[in-house]
């Protein structure tokens, strides 16, 4: 039977990025489910991110310098972007890195991670950084309308091609991924190897991709607007609705499908808790009340409370992402000055913030236990151990050291080897740390 | 050796009657021409896909001993339009079909009467020329739902029922004996190369080896030594950072050495190779190091992004091809005479129409083969006035390309690894 504070260590870690110590224990003393109640609260003040200022954005020297003809204008442009784009991610690092409300950071990751949209090809910070708030704004809140801005998001148009999404020419692209990523599921083989029918058809995505032809970019206001000429507003026929349907009633039907909440539930549950399918039974018995409700926070109070969240199975079923490693370590360690070394690590793991490696987001598990990720993570560890500013460790005894950094790091136990590990380097606070942040026992989410 | 008159590449006659007897009569012929061992499964168990004909153009370069080769697995992410890859030229249907994104008949590069490659493939064709290129045409697989992630999967997997491991990582389950049987050459692991038991070991082109000195080498050992009472991720874990430590110790050296043959672009004065601007040139490089060691390395897995090319087709394709065509080329220079055969593949073609600049999703992929291969065409070409809901049709099921690999280039059981029912090509 784990502790309150091992549960508590547990729910942070998933729920956010994990807890310092202090953070820990502030939780703990609520107990588990006002722990749940805590981290749920997004009214609460978040002094840290708050501090963090957002980037400023050159979007209109950059279009214009690259629309000017002049070569010196338009390296400049480049210089520009590429500025404008670390920026942004060096932004949000910090900002998870910093948060009092880590579930909010969190949970905008899980959107972004699910309706994934890579800055590679939107190409605009400005754009990216939009979505992002809107995910933040909107995530919490009722599913269907948090897909409905998605849909007219400009980050997304210009990722899956929906500016160009015409009546005279017809593009898919995002109706595709509408259906098959962001809200219905393929309904291939999932996890657990179940092969169920596919929810929606062929006919589906073309007539859905008919139905939002037309959104356009309009650059001045920063929003997207339906240009009529455009639009194809003749009939359609979608997951058996016909009629002149247009953007909202393919995000309606599609919302309000009987695949949607299965697909959505097991999508979260799947990151927060053990990978699953729609058909897991702890999934349909989630998926049955969202589906009338589509309140995200409804589901995922019911997932953290679910018994299963917190079963033995469950709490050795994911790997720590590389964003999960690295931000929770920075918090831990309690490292300042985030600086773009830190992107690098991020990059070389193969998990940068706003470059997901395609629209399915990013991948989990066995795919971050290559050699790759390992070697990448001795090198993150020994950069981020030499920056340890919390006194613990350093100050304990080397006997003492062991145990200090399983507190600090939130572990519930070294396993045997680990701890024979920790013993042969813990005359070197530095060295010991790295290994324990190489461990296997924490590399588990 | 009796050898096959060379016949016209395709006709449609052949085509339909050679699905079933023609063909495999040829494919039969084929094998002892080739002296091979890649026999074919017994005819017990019938062809439930289509089946693969052969119609070699020539008795091109051929195995000697059929199972001990290095595949090259390149994987071309995103859709490659096929169709423009290998154009059919001389089909009138292609230039009223494509329109505006047709290749120029008078810059594609002919290789016969019917079929030219993209003016970009420059290297290939000299491939072409010299029998050290095989086209397999309209390959694919049934139940192609154009979804990337979906298709992909499908065709690293091997399997559509099981998609959790890859095709190439079940044989490293199967034969699998060191950490450096099968490497994937930059970013992470893909499905390919995931197996139920063991991963193949992803190394990084440029530069590989631990950092901290030996103190922190051995720590590291203590640290993920075997340890039956971890769970089953952290084992994986532990498992991955032992092999890691052996490949270092194996591969580490030859990356950071200078590079073999024309890759190493060392002369003096010469521009050194542009690898941030041709990442795949960087990737074939490091195959071409690790093969020219004695490490037992049988499988290499390298790859391309940027296929999806719903608009701006025509220029983005090109460069595409341009930036494979190079790394191919540079390759083959690298490794001389070595016994290898690169398999170059996407997870599907691209619609036959058009929509504004570009094309959506479609199907009918091509694989080019190159190399020790069986140079010609094979397959059947899918007919541009028999459209499926706008897309090519398959004729090859792509396990029958894999598994014609499997059998002729690593001497394993096509069976085994992707089921009965598909007779391996060549």
């Amino acid at each position: 039977m784990a502790s309150t504070r091992e549960d508590v260590a547990h729910l942070l870690r998933r729920a956010g990025f994990g807890g310092s110590v202090v953070e820990i224990d502030r939780y703990t003393a609520l107990g588990y489910e006002g722990a749940v109640d805590e981290l749920l609260d997004l009214r609460s003040p978040d002094p840290g991110a708050d501090a963090i200022p957002a980037p400023t954005f050159h979007t209109e020297e950059i279009i214009a310098g690259r629309g000017s003809g002049d070569e010196a204008a338009g390296r400049n442009a480049a210089k520009l972007a590429s500025d404008d784009r670390r920026a942004l991610v060096r932004w949000w690092i910090e900002r998870m890195a910093a948060t009092q409300r880590p579930l909010q950071e969190k949970l905008t990751f899980l959107w972004h991670d699910h309706f994934a949209t890579s800055m590679d090809k939107v190409d605009f910070a400005e754009a990216m950084w939009g979505q992002n708030q809107t995910m933040r704004r909107l995530g919490a809140g009722r599913f269907d309308t948090l897909v409905s801005a998605v849909a007219r998001d400009i980050a997304m148009l210009l990722w899956l091609d929906g500016h160009n999404n015409t009546a005279a020419a017809p593009n898919e692209n995002f109706a595709r991924e509408l259906l098959e990523l962001f809200t219905l599921g393929h309904g291939g083989t999932a996890h657990g190897g179940h092969t169920h029918g596919q929810p929606y058809t062929e006919a589906d995505i073309r007539d859905a991709a008919r139905a939002s032809t037309g959104w356009v970019i309009d650059r001045a206001q920063r929003v997207a607007r339906l240009e009529p000429q455009r639009h194809d507003g003749g009939t359609k026929t979608v997951l058996g609705e016909t009629g002149p349907l247009g953007i909202d009633d393919i995000v309606r039907l599609a919302t309000s499908h009987p695949a949607c909440a299965p697909h959505v539930t097991a999508r979260l549950y799947s990151r927060l808790a053990r990978p699953v399918g729609p058909d897991d039974a702890v999934v349909k018995k989630l998926a049955a009340p969202f589906a009338d409700d589509l309140d995200t926070t409804a589901l995922l109070r019911r997932i953290f409370l679910h018994p299963d969240f917190r079963a033995d199975a469950t709490r050795v079923a994911l790997v720590k992402t590389p964003l999960e490693y690295i931000i929770g370590t920075i918090r831990a360690l309690g490292v300042s000055n985030v600086d773009e070394g830190v992107g690098r690590l991020l990059r070389d793991l193969g998990q940068v913030p706003f470059y997901p490696p395609n629209v399915a987001g990013w991948p989990e598990n066995e795919a971050w236990l290559s050699t790759q990720t390992a070697m990448v993570r001795v090198n993150a560890a020994e950069a981020l151990a030499r920056r340890l500013t919390v006194p613990s460790v350093r100050e304990a005894s080397p006997s003492e050291r062991p145990d200090a950094a399983r507190h600090l790091l939130g572990v519930a136990r070294w396993s045997d080897t680990t701890a024979r590990a920790l013993a042969d380097a813990s005359g070197d606070p530095v060295r010991m740390l790295t290994i324990a942040l190489i461990s296997p026992d924490y590399l588990l989410a | 050796m009796p050898s096959l008159p060379a016949p016209p590449p395709f006709s449609r006659r052949e085509f339909l009657a050679g699905a079933g007897g023609v063909g495999a009569a040829m494919f039969l012929s084929g094998c002892t021409d080739g002296g091979g061992t890649a026999t074919p499964p017994a005819t017990s168990t019938p062809a439930t896909s289509t089946p693969a004909t052969s119609t070699p153009a020539t008795a091109g370069a051929t195995r000697p001993t059929g199972s001990d080769g290095v595949l090259v697995l390149v994987t071309l992410y995103g859709g490659n339009d096929a169709l423009n890859t290998v154009v059919p030229i001389a089909d009138p249907l292609y230039r009223q079909l494509r329109g505006s994104m047709a290749i120029d008949p008078n810059a594609a590069l002919a290789i016969d009467d019917r079929f030219a490659l993209h003016p970009s493939l420059v290297r290939t064709k000299q491939l072409w020329d010299t029998k050290q290129l095989a086209i397999v045409h309209g390959v694919g697989f049934d139940g192609l739902d154009r979804s990337h992630f979906h298709c992909m999967d499908v065709w690293q997997a091997g399997r559509t029922d099981e998609l959790r491991t890859g095709w190439v990582g079940r044989w490293l389950d199967q034969v699998g004996s060191s950490p450096l049987d099968a490497l994937g050459i930059g970013g992470g692991l893909p499905l390919l190369l995931r197996g139920a038991r063991r991963s193949a070991a992803v190394v990084q082109p440029d530069t590989f080896a631990l950092p901290g000195g030996p103190q922190l080498r051995s720590l590291v050992e203590t640290l993920v030594a075997a340890d039956a009472t971890r769970p089953p991720l952290a084992a994986m874990a532990a498992d991955t950072s032992r092999d890691l430590l052996s490949v270092i110790d194996a591969v580490g050296p030859l990356l950071n050495s200078p590079a073999a043959g024309s890759l190493s672009a060392t002369t003096p004065g010469s521009p050194s190779p542009n690898y941030s601007a041709n990442p795949l040139t960087a990737q074939l490089a490091a195959v071409a190091k690790i093969m020219a060691s004695d490490l037992p390395t049988r499988i290499y897995s390298v790859g391309m992004d940027g296929f999806d090319t719903h608009t701006d087709q025509l220029a983005t394709h090109a460069q595409l091809l341009t930036q494979l065509d190079a790394a191919v080329g540079e390759f083959f220079d690298a490794v001389g005479d070595a016994d290898v055969t690169v398999a170059i593949y996407s997870e599907f073609g691209r619609r036959v129409q058009p929509n504004n600049s570009g094309t959506d999703h479609g199907a009918g992929g091509t694989v080019l083969l190159a190399g020790n291969v069986r140079a010609g065409h094979h397959g059947d070409p899918p007919l541009l006035d028999r459209l499926a809901e706008g897309d090519l049709t398959h004729t090859t099921d792509f396990r029958s390309v894999f598994g014609g690999l499997a059998e002729s280039v690593l001497g394993v059981s096509s069976a085994d690894l992707f089921g009965p029912q598909y007779r391996p090509l060549f």
